[in-house]
């Protein structure tokens, strides 16, 4: 894998006229996790589609770059907080869906490997719904893994799992996306203090980038100066939506 | 006054039996599933018989079943003519027939705004149209063979097949399809991968439907027409000759040849959709 670019987001966005978010600049640093954060309705996950080059059904005034000037759409693995696996195809023909239908033959190698690294080597065989919620996420994390892109698009991915089973999916995310732009959409303070490299707070008028905790990703969850972030981070969301 | 006591007392102890069936012990037991429903069922039949023969009601009225059988088993080479033009040549082409042309037509509407909006409602409207003032034209334009009658079938399952098909594709919830475009998939990949196995549950209900529907409409075409065989046929001539323990055969006939179709269909659907919740347990 080369190495992961970074990406430059400018502009703005409206539906029908009416802003969306107002002229901002995102810039996910190069192989580091980047925190979108924000309340619900302020078109955090449109920026991420807007990146995925799906559509959002708002007009996007602005461009999106990669540092190598190379097209940013085919390099994106996109994960959502539904897991959104096949519920009739098992665990190794969901992480392997890329290749199978571009109607390729899927690694085998790398497929063994990637369920053994997210704890699922004994359940390739099983259906979506003979695994727990925390499985099937790791499942879609082996999944999002499988295409070896570099730049990773999380959508509030973790916000479904219970406290302990989501401290654990964040731990592994962070060890296996090592080396990848990614961006993480999330309305949780808590992750995005645990996870962020850099932290930005989104609101329909403004981005305010925050300070960072200096100790690395993925930090403890007791954690006080990580804690200390997290409180000003939901402080400053609550005064934004004021 | 002897049949009468003893139909009752049958009918009791019929009650009693599956009563203590189903609410004993072993009522989840597979046999006890398959006995309970042909304990009943059987009781039905000797009652009828019973009732039939002691109140002396007339053979036009009601014939007992045992006669029914009879002439079940006398005529079995009529019977199974009449089974092939009008299940085999008439209901099955037609539903084969109609249920292909809805996936077809569903596929289309699915890819064109312009066609849901157009064809939808004029489906609407053609499934509104009464079968007894259609088949007749049918009859008129196709023939009196199985061609009309099959014509008839595929003017009655195209739309609930197309409703359902349609239902059915758009199952797929907008994030799945999401996913599918970050793997740069084609609308044809995405189809037979995701939403077209999405969409089988919802298939395989119109499917189901349609198995009633299209022996239904077989049968009744033919009172508008047919050659001087068929399911339908024998019915109406049979009620005019007052031979209605042959109406009564015929309509074993269809009964057993509906239930058979139906059943295939749902067994296909259990092994084709075992994935979704309402094929567990």
């Amino acid at each position: 894998m080369n190495a992961a670019p970074e990406i430059v987001v400018e502009g703005g966005a409206s539906i029908d006229g009416v802003p969306l978010f107002a002229p901002l600049s995102l810039v996910l640093r190069a192989g580091e996790w980047t925190c979108l954060l924000g309340g619900s309705g302020v078109g955090k996950s449109t920026v991420l589609r807007l990146i995925a080059g799906l559509q959002t059904g708002a007009t996007f005034d602005g461009a999106i770059r990669a540092s190598d000037d190379q097209p940013v759409v085919p390099r994106v693995a996109y994960m959502a907080q539904d897991d959104l696996l096949l519920p009739w195809a098992d665990v190794a023909r969901n992480v392997t869906l890329g290749a199978r239908l571009r109607g390729e033959k899927p690694d085998a190698g790398r497929l063994t490997r990637l369920l053994g690294r997210v704890g699922l080597a004994d359940h390739a065989h099983k259906k979506p719904a003979e695994l727990s919620g925390g499985q099937r996420q790791r499942a879609a994390l082996a999944r999002t893994l499988m295409e070896d892109k570099q730049i990773i698009l999380l959508d509030e991915p973790f916000s479904a799992l219970d406290a302990r089973t989501r401290a654990d999916m964040q731990e592994l995310a962070v060890e296996l996306l090592q080396g990848r732009t990614v961006l993480l959409v999330t309305h949780d303070p808590g992750e995005a203090a645990r996870l962020g490299q850099t932290i930005a707070v989104m609101s329909h008028r403004s981005l305010d980038h925050c300070a960072v905790p200096a100790s690395p990703a993925p930090r403890r969850v007791d954690d006080i100066e990580m804690l200390e972030a997290q409180g000003a981070l939901l402080r400053l969301l609550r005064e934004r939506a004021a | 006054m002897m049949l009468i006591l003893a139909a009752m007392l049958l009918w009791a102890f019929g009650w009693w039996l599956n009563l203590r069936l189903a609410e004993g012990s072993y009522a989840h037991t597979r046999a006890i599933q398959v006995t309970v429903p042909l304990i009943f069922g059987l009781t039905i039949l000797v009652v009828w018989e019973l009732l039939v023969r002691g109140l002396q009601v007339p053979l036009v009225i009601l014939p007992p079943p045992t006669m029914i059988a009879g002439r079940f088993a006398s005529s079995t080479s009529i019977l199974w003519a009449d089974f092939v033009q009008t299940f085999v040549k008439g209901a099955l082409s037609g539903y084969v027939m109609g249920c292909c042309a809805a996936f077809v037509m569903a596929i289309a509407v699915d890819r064109s705004t312009f066609l849901r909006m157009g064809l939808l409602p004029v489906g609407n409207f053609v499934a509104a149209l009464p079968i007894v003032g259609t088949a007749p034209i049918l009859v008129m334009w196709f023939g009196f063979d199985w061609q009309s009658k099959a014509a008839v079938v595929v003017v009655m399952v195209f739309f609930p097949m197309l409703v359902n098909t349609v239902a059915g594709l758009r199952e797929t919830t907008a994030m799945q399809r999401d996913l599918m475009e970050t793997y740069a998939a084609s609308y044809w990949q995405s189809f037979f991968k995701l939403r077209l196995p999405a969409a089988m549950p919802f298939i395989f209900n119109g499917l189901k439907i349609s198995t009633t529907l299209a022996l239904i409409g077989a049968i009744v075409a033919e009172f508008f027409g047919s050659p001087t065989v068929g399911m339908g046929f024998r019915i109406s001539t049979s009620v005019g000759q007052l031979a209605l323990d042959m109406v009564w055969a015929e309509i074993v006939v269809a009964a057993l040849a509906g239930t058979l179709f139906y059943g295939a269909v749902a067994m296909i659907e259990k092994v084709v959709t075992f994935w979704h919740p309402s094929q567990r347990g």
